[in-house]
């Protein structure tokens, strides 16, 4: 199995997946290479538990997926945001805000008599 | 029938996509690392690992889709088990307490016939006074005298006393003074008949009797024979 560079943090999958969305459809391998790009390949999804995320996100409304042909022009399934998943993607982000900059200001306090 | 049809070949198709999707993104990364300059199937296998495991993968893919539709069929089995277990117990347990009620009246039975045998009243055979008289017959007076008595009876009556007793009688000679009466009297419609029990007699001279008495009409055989 593949040892990722960097553990995703719980629930930040989607988040990512969203995202790489977010300028449009994508197959599932175009995702995971967007994902490596757009994180200079430091964040690396372990790239088979793409496909149940997929699914399951399909599932809760937030992406719908159709089958078309890709730039190899081989059979591929590709996904799309939906308006459920735009609010879905804005919601996390807002949270991903939240806690990152509640973190950085963690770190950044100077302890006291220091 | 046609809706279960639909939903198995539904099913198939879901799996059929599902591997289509995971085997697309494998070639993908194996071309990808091709063009990188690496061996086909040293790609193959580094695409494979970075993949992780496909089975489990797979098997993820197929429940978030299928969930449902499996715990769904888990169920309908299980409850298809459930109900054959409770028919095959209810038969059982009809069975054997069949068996055992069975069992019980047969015990029952052996118990009670003795008892059944010794309270059931005794059967007493019907008392029938003139078959009695017959077998008492001493002689031929008396034989002749029980005849005479007969022939008050109606003549149906009298042959059928006569049938009765006639085997009773064991001596030959007491059955000739029996037919005695009804040739000599002449006046019994059933004569035939009862010389007819002579006549068909075992004891030849009790036939012999019966046949002189009907070539000579009315005269005695008894005193004929004797």
């Amino acid at each position: 199995m593949a040892e990722p560079k960097s553990e995703l943090l719980q629930g930040t999958l989607h988040m990512l997946i969203l995202k790489a969305l977010e300028r449009g459809p994508l197959h599932g391998y175009a995702i995971v290479r967007r994902i490596e790009e757009t994180s200079d390949a430091f964040l690396r999804v372990e790239e088979g538990s793409l496909y149940p995320a997929l699914h399951r996100m399909e599932r809760k409304g937030w992406i719908e997926s159709e089958w078309g042909a890709s730039e190899s022009n081989r059979r591929a399934k590709y996904y799309r945001l939906t308006t459920s998943g735009r609010r879905q993607l804005k919601e996390e982000l807002a949270t991903w805000e939240r806690i990152s900059s509640a973190i950085a200001g963690v770190l950044r306090a100077q302890p006291k008599g220091a | 029938m046609g809706w279960f049809a639909w939903a198995e070949r539904s099913q198939a198709e879901i799996e059929a996509e599902i591997s289509d999707e995971l085997e697309f993104h494998l070639e993908q990364r194996t071309r990808e690392l091709v063009e990188a300059g690496m061996g086909t199937e040293e790609a193959r296998a580094e695409a494979e690992r970075r993949f992780g495991s496909l089975e489990r993968v797979r098997k993820d893919c197929r429940w978030v889709q299928l969930g449902e539709r499996i715990m769904l069929q888990r169920i309908q089995v299980g409850l298809n088990f459930v109900l054959v277990g409770a028919v095959v117990g209810l038969g059982w347990s009809l069975w054997s307490s069949n068996r055992s009620m069975r069992e019980q009246m047969y015990r029952l039975t052996a118990l009670l016939e003795p008892r059944a045998a010794e309270l059931a009243p005794r059967a007493t055979p019907a008392p029938n006074p003139i078959l009695e008289r017959f077998q008492a017959l001493k002689d031929a007076p008396a034989a002749t005298a029980l005849a005479n008595e007969l022939m008050a009876y109606s003549p149906e009556g009298a042959l059928e006393a006569l049938r009765d007793g006639w085997q009773s009688v064991r001596d030959p000679q007491l059955r000739i003074a029996l037919l005695d009466p009804f040739t000599t009297g002449g006046g019994n419609a059933s004569a035939i008949e009862i010389l007819d029990l002579g006549a068909t007699d075992s004891d030849a001279a009790v036939r012999e009797a019966a046949f002189r008495s009907t070539r000579s009409g009315t005269r005695g055989c008894a005193g004929a024979v004797s």
